[in-house]
């Protein structure tokens, strides 16, 4: 009755027009500096709003040499890689054996990395810059690796467990009757049935460490480990002597390149994946 | 009830029905547990350890233990008062607008208008975009002669001149909360939505027949039934924000005009890391750990209950 009433009538039009809106303010900014990457520095002052012209794209070669873009990009790569790997396959052994197996204390490790959800590393930044300076890896990918695979674990934990809960008793008691060990179970049963809930995982795992700031601005000095989030931090503050803002948004633009494009492919397990516990296909 | 049922323990039947080896889940559970031991449990009873000492330099060796002195400081700090108040006022702030303006759009989309495709994909783009990329781009959005928001301003004739929303104290820190609102806002509209979708149809058609409208509706049967999503959005807001603010508040206005912006990850970064107070410092980070546990102890219980029922349901 509602939504029939609602059709046509002032209100539905009220809905559609703040739709539009709404659309215009998350997508101006984004399309602005996207463009800006183009802009010569002079037009920042005399046309910031305009199509630049020329589309200067000198910009993007001087953020990927001489700004170090492309060193940013690689370390990005390379950390990206290695500490989503590593959250992905150690979250799900670990949300495997505190779904599946029966052990002393599962509530209390349950318990223990759930409540790492309310532990926000902004405030252990102290007590992390010491410990990394003891073990002599601080500045290192040795040192903030680690550290970023830990943090990923309540996370990833608490989007893996219901698809782990998920999966039929019946499937496991089968494997098991067919002789299959708990290793077996676990790669051949359980993991490919828990992948969606992998693939999830996966993708706010990338765009979560590829999108770190904090810990690494405190753990990382090094120009040459800084990932990209830290490299655009300098670019900007070096602009506030050189005011090259054609250089900084293509710096921008080179760091949501991957983040595009990688929404465009699995927008649709991105906009469901974003329920995170709820979520099974 | 016992706590093992409420927690759905009973139902949850595991491999076998009998305690699994002690070597698999060792093999299973250590790895991550050792990693988070160390960089995630460690670091919290050692910043509970270091608030009670006072450096003289910065090596080694100069620590004295001076007890609860650094929380009688702290008590005495105004800048940490006002840092915490900052703190408060952002979250808040960002969690009723967005939760608000969320909930409008949420309820509608739920009505499948056109497009409603479209506007999901397009509002949740903002939340994948770094916190360095959206801070950036608002940084230029609110500058006062080339900025866009100014621009946009005088074009519907609201002529400010060249307002500096990020350099003065008014406005400063309802600036910084600006890009969290842009970036957040899709995430909610979309739990929002997913759990107004999952309210039995039976429910709604009852009113209906009960001759509902659609306020009826949305305050008497949608608000209550999303309740523990907005709760959820909230811990999730909660647990976020520390390294958010830090980040907006460190690129946009560092901490400033004369604290205005002075937030409590900021704050503890400033103590500990330009002051070398590593002591002091680590008192802020507890103060806060006691203020955020206390709001999240409630929080846990309920996500506890959520992983540990046994199914994926909602």
């Amino acid at each position: 009755m509602f939504i029939k009433r609602l059709r046509g009538s002032p209100v539905s039009l009220i809905v559609q027009l703040s739709c539009l809106v709404y659309s215009l303010v998350v997508l101006v900014p984004v399309l602005w500096s996207l463009i800006s990457s183009f802009r010569s520095s002079l037009a920042f002052f005399t046309d910031p709003f305009g199509i630049p012209s020329p589309w200067k794209y000198q910009n993007f070669v001087y953020a990927w040499n001489q700004a170090n873009v492309a060193i940013y990009f690689r370390n990005s790569v390379f950390v990206t890689t290695v500490s989503v790997t590593a959250i992905i396959l150690l979250s799900a052994m670990a949300s495997f054996a505190l779904s599946r197996l029966r052990f002393r204390g599962r509530i209390a490790v349950l318990f223990l990395f759930i409540s790492g959800l309310f532990v926000p590393a902004a405030l252990l930044l102290l007590p992390l810059f010491l410990m990394l300076q003891d073990l002599h890896v601080l500045g290192s990918y040795i040192g903030l690796i680690p550290v970023y695979i830990a943090y990923s674990f309540p996370f990833t934990v608490f989007v893996l467990i219901p698809f782990f809960n998920a999966i039929p008793q019946d499937l496991e008691e089968a494997a098991f009757l067919d002789g299959a060990s708990y290793y077996q179970v676990f790669w051949k049963v359980a993991l490919p049935l828990a992948k969606p809930g992998l693939i999830v995982a996966t993708i706010f795992n990338i765009f979560g460490i590829w999108n770190e700031f904090v810990l690494g601005y405190v753990l990382i000095s090094k120009t040459s480990l800084k990932t990209l989030p830290l490299g655009l931090s300098d670019i900007l503050m070096k602009q506030y002597y050189t005011a090259d803002y054609g250089k900084v948004f293509a710096a921008i633009a080179i760091a949501m390149a991957p983040i595009i494009i990688l929404y465009i492919t699995f927008q649709r397990k991105i906009v469901g994946g974003s329920l995170t516990g709820a979520i099974k296909e | 009830m016992d706590l093992r049922s409420a927690l759905g323990l009973k139902q949850h039947r595991t491999l076998r029905g009998k305690y699994s080896p002690i070597k698999v889940v060792a093999v299973f559970l250590a790895p991550a547990l050792i990693l988070y031991l160390a960089f995630v449990a460690y670091p919290v009873v050692k910043v509970f350890w270091l608030c009670l000492f006072r450096w003289r330099g910065v090596t080694k060796g100069t620590e004295e233990f001076v007890g609860l002195s650094n929380f009688v400081r702290l008590y005495h700090d105004a800048v940490f008062w006002r840092a915490l108040s900052n703190n408060l006022i952002l979250f808040a702030f960002v969690l009723v607008v967005s939760v608000t303006i969320a909930l409008f759009f949420s309820f509608f989309l739920a009505r499948k208008i056109r497009g409603s495709g479209f506007y999901r994909a397009t509002w949740l783009f903002p939340n994948m975009l770094g916190d360095v990329i959206v801070a950036t781009t608002w940084l230029f959005i609110f500058h006062p002669t080339m900025g866009m928001l100014n621009y946009f301003l005088s074009l519907i004739g609201i002529d400010v001149g060249a307002t500096p929303w990020l350099g003065q104290s008014s406005t400063a820190l309802i600036a910084v909360a600006i890009p969290m609102i842009w970036k957040f806002m899709g995430l909610y509209i979309i739990l929002f939505l997913a759990s107004i979708q999952e309210i039995p149809r039976s429910f709604l058609d009852a009113a209906r027949i009960d001759g509902a409208n659609g306020w009826q509706e949305f305050f008497k049967i949608t608000l209550p039934l999303i309740k523990p999503t907005i709760a959820v959005a909230a811990v999730f807001l909660m647990w976020n924000s520390f390294s958010v603010i830090f980040t907006y508040v460190k690129l946009l206005t560092e901490g400033g005009p004369h604290r205005a912006t002075e937030v409590i990850p900021t704050y503890i970064y400033q103590v500990g890391f330009a002051y070398h107070e590593f002591g002091y410092s680590s008192a802020i980070s507890v103060a806060s750990f006691i203020v955020l546990f206390a709001l999240a102890s409630i929080s846990t219980r309920m996500l506890m209950r959520r992983m540990l029922r046994g199914e994926t349901g909602r």
